[in-house]
């Protein structure tokens, strides 16, 4: 799976196993620090700088998504309610 | 590889359509995807790596609730460059309002005294480490075996595809692909111990 990830840097991957690796990578922590560090070692290699991505970069997009997401339930709702 | 560009493009595509369905789960895969290309194109405008990244966030998450009217004439990136480009212009003259105010509001001398403390403030440091950290990069590639050091950097510094690879250096793709990724384990092998430091959580 590892490999894998390397290759997914490289744009290596078929399109039925990028998709797989997403999905593991999204329930094993492990994988996606793995991916994190090799994306970092890539962009330091090309321009002599490091770029970190912190771990929570995608965590906080997924809570205000979430709460964008129960905000237009919560809409929905109140113009149903209203229509009636 | 070559043919990648249209798998790839394929892959957005179906993930854009199952955000559409209502598929969280398949943004994240291209948060996952795009996050670093996007911070570093709205670092070259911000220049201020804490200020890219809360922008980048900005981007993917007006990306998201614009994705509904994504009906795929361009392809995803290309419509999520645009996004990133005009949320980091749009920060960059907020960001210039905010400057002179502050410029006016810095009329106190003492401010001024704790203002520059604060800048000075973790810089060196954070300076210093990344040092370290380009320098164990470039130590632990000086020392890869030459086949995997050339595959390496083949790859990386002339972004040639592993089909090129294979024919520069005369070997079927599939050693080309795990010479690299031993390459990157051991890079990664070296670099890790450096990594504990709390800025790299």
């Amino acid at each position: 799976m590892i490999e894998k990830i390397s290759r997914f840097l490289d744009d290596d991957l078929a399109h039925d196993e990028t998709l797989l690796l997403l999905q593991t990578i999204q329930e094993q922590p492990e994988l996606k620090d793995k991916l994190k560090r090799y994306a970092a070692v890539s962009h330091a290699i090309k321009t002599d700088d490091f770029l970190w991505v912190p771990s929570d970069f995608s965590t906080r997009i997924q809570q205000s998504i979430h709460q964008h997401s129960e905000d237009e339930l919560t809409y929905q709702a109140t113009d149903n309610y209203s229509l009636q | 590889m070559s043919s990648y560009p249209k798998n790839s493009e394929q892959l957005d595509r179906e993930l854009v359509l199952r955000v559409q369905q209502g598929d969280k789960s398949a943004f994240d895969f291209l948060v996952l995807k795009y996050q670093h290309k996007i911070i570093l194109l709205v670092n070259r405008y911000v220049k201020d790596l804490s200020e890219a990244q809360d922008v980048a966030q900005e981007v993917f998450i007006k990306a998201y609730r614009a994705i509904g009217n994504f009906r795929g004439d361009a392809a995803f990136y290309t419509w999520l460059y645009r996004i990133a480009i005009n949320t980091a212009k749009n920060d960059l003259v907020a960001r210039s309002r905010r400057h002179s105010n502050y410029q006016v509001d810095l009329q106190n001398a003492e401010m001024i005294e704790h203002a520059l403390q604060l800048q000075d403030m973790d810089t060196p440091e954070t300076e210093l480490l990344n040092q370290e950290i380009l320098a164990t990069i470039k130590k632990a590639i000086d020392d890869l075996p030459e086949d995997m050091r050339i595959a390496i950097t083949l790859c990386e510094f002339e972004g040639l595809s592993y089909e090129a690879i294979a024919q520069t250096m005369n070997c079927p793709v599939g050693t080309v692909r795990s010479r690299i990724f031993r390459a990157r384990e051991a890079i990664d092998h070296q670099l890790t111990p450096l990594l504990t430091h709390g800025d790299f959580r």
